[in-house]
């Protein structure tokens, strides 16, 4: 019996060991180490194998640990003091959420004094500046890492909402991502015109924009044929240059545009054009996104609100240009337009009779997220409510997001597991927008299912 | 069946076991040598101690200075020791161990070689032919990191760098840099057709940018002109594998008379993607031997057996597609030169036309003093162009170079313009003979 106890209780403290080991996280002084992620395939390769070779040499022993295997999707973070550039002080790696560290003094064990050269001298090879390891509690990365609306990057290897599809190689360090909505530059659901099909890599994504629409939100069909039109092709391209000028504010851009036939035949001025042509009045109105860009910088404001443990800011810049055409389906030809038709039915024309609208305005996004992994209390008093467990998500979401001149996007989100979220979303459009190319509000309901495959 | 082929399929079959069976007892094999002086002394002077107490000593030939080389082998019942060296570097001598006097050591010493808590090395591919092995490991360390090639023309190994081509500035320690480029040469819109300024932030992945408008001098040829532009966005990435670049001019921004070359033939570039796929490679010496062998055998002299294989290069390929929207418009040239005017817009080329392929072999050595590329763009439209570069470090911070431009004979892009007397207009960045733009600079690195 009392060998019995010694065997449990020495499992029990081995376990707490390892896992103290791998979960443990002690911030460092950002004054006096740097650190970098490993973006080079055949030295990640080098200490995932390096790391398995250690465990296997310690498979039995009792004096020392052995490490989580590092997959090859997972961030591989060197970190080294200022005071001794010859050496690495440890080595973190990790999913972006959950992280283990090899600290200075088995460094030395795992990796061969070849990889360590290797490693330290990063003019040498593909890295970035990383600032995980400096964040001063987990619950702070927890915090950080927990998906940046504005994140090209995702935690998770596969999701899928209602406005995208992203799916990450376990193998590469590239996505895919399918886009069938884009909130964040203020066109939701169909309205974006397409899908665009990418791929992405941890600062970058790259793609086509496909003459396809979905619309797999239960709410908000957007089927009205004046609304932005799905039948272009196009490229578009994002980009994310993190801690830009070691401010910690991260930088996003992104645009994208169409290409359509062009046609230097008179443009159509009334409806008397429909009527002699007999324009279908499905081509009448076509409207279709030329070109749109965003440039923002997001940063997380010192605000201190009850029950929200992040407030995240993102000023910047937004253009959108739409082209407003009528298809003339017998001469095959797409014709420049200059009017539309107000509510009351009345011709106006766009400004200076042109045969588009751009929109230049400021854009200001704020995020909230409530406390990661934390429920209301009144919860617990009603069993029905069960089926809302977290962990690492917090309960609920809120996103403001402001274009002016365009739009007012309002989201609200809750999390009723990690991997799953339900979202409603208000649009509502400026009142000044001219030739209803965009509903006046719209409800759309979303969800977000995540999962590692 | 024919007895040769059964014969064949048979060595092949057996073959492929074997090589099966080698590579997987490969991987089940742990190698390293101790690089921690005092374990390696301290376990010697054990192992030599026993010899002494065994009256072995006379058939000993380690050294305490040698160096210990172990290989462990995984198998199903755990981990055992399957080699055990000492080196002598001095001689490049690999000494076995007695190993029934290994065994009567204090099993403590030995399990401490075997546990490998200590600093150890890799055991380079020559001395694991010793051990009847080979090192994957070595040959990682020594493969091309793609960012030698790549900092020489994606990014800058310099914190200042400018050159009539480009400006860079880099924050020291850091990776972000303003930049600023001229032209699209990615695309084959060479500095010497295409004006524009652009104007960028990046780090060393991505870079967005603003397209500034600037007007192009003229071309040599009566029958060819410079591209117009205008002001627009863009975006570059590039990773180990795969690269891009988009961009943006609207069209529908206001033109000036005095701002354009031709306003009754503006050829705009206004929309273009590029995606491709790379790949670093190292050059060795070999690679040349091979070629000054062949020239030499041809002129019936010795080939370069002296030079050895060491990489001196790093080569990247890059191998992509591009889709290109080009605008052919007009303005009113009869109206005030500082006066501002929508563009007349005739055509745009777009569709199939729009394809193109890129093609870029890029050579940066590794002293960091040379650097040259190639380049091919060619697009279904019938724009297509060749270059090639060079730029060598002459003096400190002084670096020379030149870019050779080649538009091929008809290279152009041919648009429909009702408004004019014929029905098309083809547009040549160089005429229609095609040619070739020579362009010496000068570039200064800090």
């Amino acid at each position: 019996m009392k060998f019995k106890f010694l065997n449990y209780f020495s499992i029990f403290l081995i376990q707490a060991m390892v896992l103290g080991q791998n979960n443990k996280i002690e911030s460092l002084d950002q004054r006096k180490f740097i650190a970098w992620e490993v973006h080079h395939m055949p030295y990640h390769i080098l200490v995932e194998d390096a790391i398995v070779d250690f465990n296997d040499l310690n498979r039995n022993s009792t004096k020392v640990d052995t490490f989580k295997t590092l997959k090859p999707d997972e961030q591989l973070i060197i970190v080294q003091n200022k005071a001794n550039d010859t050496q690495i002080h440890e080595i973190w790696y990790g999913d972006g959420l959950l992280f283990t560290i090899i600290t200075r003094d088995l460094v030395d064990w795992v990796l061969s004094q070849d990889i360590q050269k290797a490693l330290i001298e990063k003019d040498q090879y593909l890295n970035t500046p990383s600032e995980t390891v400096f964040f001063e509690s987990e619950g702070e990365r927890l915090l950080s890492n927990y998906s940046s609306k504005l994140s090209l990057w995702q935690q998770y290897n596969f999701y899928v909402s209602h406005e995208n599809m992203y799916l990450r190689s376990n193998i590469l360090q590239y996505a895919v991502n399918f886009s069938y909505g884009n909130t964040l530059i203020g066109l939701p659901g169909t309205l974006f015109g397409g899908t665009a099909v990418g791929v992405a890599t941890r600062n970058s994504e790259i793609g086509l924009r496909f003459p396809a629409a979905f619309n797999i939100s239960p709410i908000g069909a957007l089927d009205d044929p004046k609304y932005i039109s799905s039948n272009y092709l196009g490229l578009y391209s994002k980009v994310n240059i993190n801690n830009m000028f070691s401010t910690t504010a991260d930088f996003h851009a992104q645009m994208g545009f169409s290409f359509f036939p062009y046609s230097d035949d008179a443009a159509v001025t009334d409806t008397t054009f429909f009527k002699q042509q007999k324009i279908d009045p499905e081509y009448q109105y076509v409207n279709i996104v030329d070109m749109y860009a965003l440039f923002a910088a997001s940063f997380d404001a010192p605000i201190k609100l009850p029950r929200i443990s992040k407030v995240t800011l993102s000023p910047g810049l937004h253009y959108l240009k739409i082209a407003h055409r009528t298809w003339q389906e017998s001469a095959e030809t797409l014709l420049n337009r200059t009017f539309y038709l107000d509510d009351n039915g009345s011709k106006e024309t766009f400004m200076n009779d042109s045969d588009n609208s751009k929109y230049l305005g400021l854009y200001t996004r704020v995020d909230l997220i409530s406390d990661l992994g934390r429920r209301p209390a009144f919860f617990d008093n009603y069993d029905f409510l069960d089926f809302i467990q977290i962990d690492k998500a917090p309960f609920f979401e809120l996103s403001f997001q402001f274009i002016s001149d365009l739009s007012l996007i309002r989201t609200f989100t809750i999390n009723l597991r990690d991997e799953l979220s339900l979202s409603m979303t208000h649009y509502k459009a400026n009142e000044n927008i001219k030739g209803s190319w965009t509903p006046k509000s719209n409800l759309f309901i979303g969800f977000k299912y995540t999962s590692n495959l | 069946m024919n007895l040769n082929i059964l014969n064949k399929i048979t060595l092949l079959v057996f073959s492929t076991f074997l090589l099966k069976n080698f590579t997987y007892a490969q991987s089940n094999l742990i190698s390293w040598e101790v690089a921690d002086a005092e374990v390696n002394q301290k376990f010697i002077e054990a192992y030599l101690n026993v010899l002494i107490k065994n009256d072995k000593f006379d058939n000993n030939t380690i050294q305490s200075s040698d160096v210990i080389m172990v290989q462990m082998e995984k198998s199903d019942e755990g981990l055992s020791m399957k080699r055990l060296r000492a080196k002598n570097y001095d001689s490049g001598e690999f000494r076995r161990f007695q190993m029934d006097q290994v065994e009567e050591m204090s099993k403590s010493m030995l399990d401490e070689i075997l546990d490998r808590k200590y600093k150890w090395s890799e055991i380079t591919r020559r001395d694991l032919s010793e051990f009847e092995s080979y090192n994957s490991v070595d040959n990682i360390l020594q493969e091309r990191s793609f960012k030698r090639a790549r900092d020489a023309f994606w990014w800058s190994t310099s914190q200042v760098e400018v050159s009539p081509k480009n400006a860079f500035i880099r924050q020291k320690g850091s990776n972000q840099a303003f930049r600023m480029e001229i032209g699209m040469p990615d695309m084959g819109l060479h500095r010497q057709i295409f004006n524009n300024i652009i104007l960028g932030l990046s780090n060393d992945i991505s870079s967005t940018y603003v397209i500034v408008p600037q007007i192009s001098s003229p071309t040599a040829t009566e029958d060819s002109h410079p591209l117009d532009g205008t002001f627009g966005f863009g975006f570059k990435f590039d990773t180990h594998a795969i690269g891009g670049n988009i961009s943006y001019m609207d069209s529908g921004n206001k033109f000036k008379l005095k701002g354009v070359n031709t306003p009754e033939h503006m050829v705009i570039p206004s929309a273009n993607g590029l995606l491709y796929w790379s790949n670093t490679f190292g050059l060795n010496n070999n690679n040349f031997i091979t070629i000054l062998g062949t020239i030499k055998d041809l002129l019936g002299r010795g080939g370069g057996e002296g030079m050895d294989e060491k990489d001196f290069a790093s080569l990247r390929l890059k191998v992509g597609m591009s889709l290109s929207e080009f605008i052919h418009a007009s303005i009113d040239s009869t109206i005030g030169k500082s006066e501002s005017q929508n563009l007349q817009i005739t055509d745009r080329i777009i569709g199939t036309e729009a394809l193109g392929f890129f093609v870029k072999a890029e050579i940066a050595t590794d002293d960091k003093r040379t650097k040259l590329y190639g380049q091919s763009n060619t697009s279904f439209g019938g724009m297509s162009s060749i270059s090639f570069g060079l730029e060598h470090n002459v003096y400190k911070s002084f670096n020379v170079g030149f870019d050779m431009i080649t538009y091929p004979s008809g290279s152009g892009l041919e648009f429909d313009t009702k408004k004019s007397k014929n029905s098309s207009w083809t547009w040549y960045p160089y005429g229609e003979g095609g040619g070739s733009i020579f362009a010496p600079y000068l570039s200064i690195h800090f």
